[in-house]
């Protein structure tokens, strides 16, 4: 169910357009999850450019229940 | 110079409006939602922050249902333009501006849709909410889709009663659009309150930001067709606009300048208070009121006292030679028709137009009083 791309400690959530990111990453910064907004990750298939945001890959937990409470939809 | 025409476009901004205007063009303004670059995102982040303070400052929970457009006639035109289908019928009141009439009429000319002009009762004795929506509900029919007014008039002192015409429409499942552009930093506006399905508004009069920003703000639920599309910076494979607002509906480059320079109007505003704005704006133009209606060739148009525009005309000048009189003797204010053809057809003044005074957060009681000494002089002439 992981949509991230781990990188050293950070996993990365992909959200869609700019401002769900960004609502995204406020759910996450007002739950003490250290969050920054990102392009993308492209991949065949896609629909074209979006975005996601990052996350401790350790606190993915956490982060994934903030956003649901939030009623903001993880993508793959 | 005495700067009254605030119902145009408030002015001087607070310095905080240039000065953050600058600094984002100085050091990051990049194309909000194209790209992942450090200035693209810093600029996003002070356009999503901009939406946070319009949706919190008009009683919303969801920024992202606020959609910055160039000004408010852009926005209503989207608004009306998208949720209105063939066959709706429309409800407009007798003081709109043109940004409201306009596109109402071509729709209408074209075919699309019908209309009726409702009465606000402005000039009658004993107005009051419920007299106003008891022969509102004589013009509801089957199809009536969307009830439309303008909150304060752009050229009087009368305002609308939101809360009962919002609920006026709700109970009867009604879309219910406002058009606050001469009330946005000078009066109350709470959407959930006053059960508005769209709010559109200007960014550079009440709420002091530059020209050239502007947006609706929609209920939820609403979920108009697109007007324009175009580049959205999402899902750029597909041929259709994304559904997520707000990005279906700003195909294009945002104004970042402009938007940057709103949310700082903004934050003036709520320092300094929209009551207290607005109360003091009203009492200016109480105390103009009062010295102008003793000049007998002078004709105020005050139907009511609710609002900070005051409309007159001299006897034996037209409203234009006023307008420029004054100019000369260091006052800007609007003379003429201010694009509201229903509103000077309500109040009378067709022909000839009048004089419009605007006082804003600014203003004085000495102004205004050196103001009404003006047109006592042009009296006399």
């Amino acid at each position: 169910m992981r949509n991230a791309t781990q990188k050293k400690e950070e996993c990365r959530f992909m959200i869609g357009a700019l401002t769900q990111a960004m609502q995204a990453q406020r759910v996450l910064l007002n739950g003490a999850i250290k969050s920054e907004v990102v392009g993308a990750d492209l991949r065949q298939g896609s629909a074209g450019c979006g975005y996601g945001v990052t996350y401790p890959c350790g606190e993915e937990i956490q982060a994934r229940n903030l956003l649901r409470k939030a009623g903001i939809r993880v993508r793959r | 110079m005495i700067y009254l025409d605030h119902a145009a476009t408030s002015f001087p901004k607070p310095s905080a409006v240039p000065a953050e205007m600058l600094r984002c063009m100085r050091l990051y303004c990049g194309n909000p939602g194209r790209g992942s670059h450090a200035l693209a995102l810093a600029a996003a982040e002070r356009i999503f922050a901009c939406r946070e303070e319009v949706a919190s400052f008009f009683g919303s929970e969801h920024p992202e249902r606020v959609v910055f457009t160039v000004n408010a006639t852009a926005a209503l035109n989207t608004v009306i333009k998208g949720l209105l289908k063939a066959g709706d019928h429309v409800l407009i009141s007798d003081m709109e501006h043109n940004a409201v009439y306009r596109p109402i009429h071509r729709l209408a000319q074209e075919g699309r849709i019908t209309y009726d002009v409702f009465s606000t009762m402005v000039t009658e004795e004993g107005r009051n909410p419920i007299r106003i929506t008891a022969r509102l509900s004589r013009l509801v029919r089957s199809n009536t889709r969307m009830l439309i007014c303008a909150h304060a008039s752009n050229i009087c002192s009368a305002v609308l009663p939101l809360e009962e015409l919002g609920a006026f429409c709700h109970k009867r499942g009604i879309l219910f659009v406002v058009d606050a552009a001469q009330s946005a930093g000078h009066l109350p506006i709470h959407l959930k309150h006053m059960q508005i399905d769209a709010l559109c508004a200007p960014g550079h009069k009440g709420l002091l930001g530059p020209q050239g920003s502007g947006f609706f703000l929609l209920g939820e639920g609403i979920l108009p067709d697109t007007l324009i599309e175009g580049g959205s910076g999402y899902r750029s494979l597909e041929g259709e606009m994304p559904q997520e607002m707000p990005e279906r509906y700003e195909a294009g480059t945002l104004s970042t300048p402009a938007i940057v320079g709103l949310l700082e109007g903004i934050r003036e505003v709520k320092k300094r208070g929209v009551e207290r704005i607005g109360a003091h704006e009203r009492a200016l133009n109480l105390r103009l009121q009062s010295r102008l209606e003793c000049i007998p060739e002078v004709t105020v148009y005050a139907p009511m006292h609710h609002g900070s525009v005051l409309l007159f005309n001299v006897a034996g000048h037209s409203s234009e030679e006023v307008g420029q009189a004054l100019n000369k003797m260091g006052f800007c204010v609007r003379a003429g028709f201010h694009c509201a053809a229903l509103a000077h057809r309500t109040l009378g003044t067709p022909q000839s137009g009048a004089v419009r005074v605007s006082p804003g957060y600014n203003n004085t009681e000495v102004q205004m009083d050196a103001f009404a000494d003006a047109v006592e002089r042009i009296c006399k002439h």
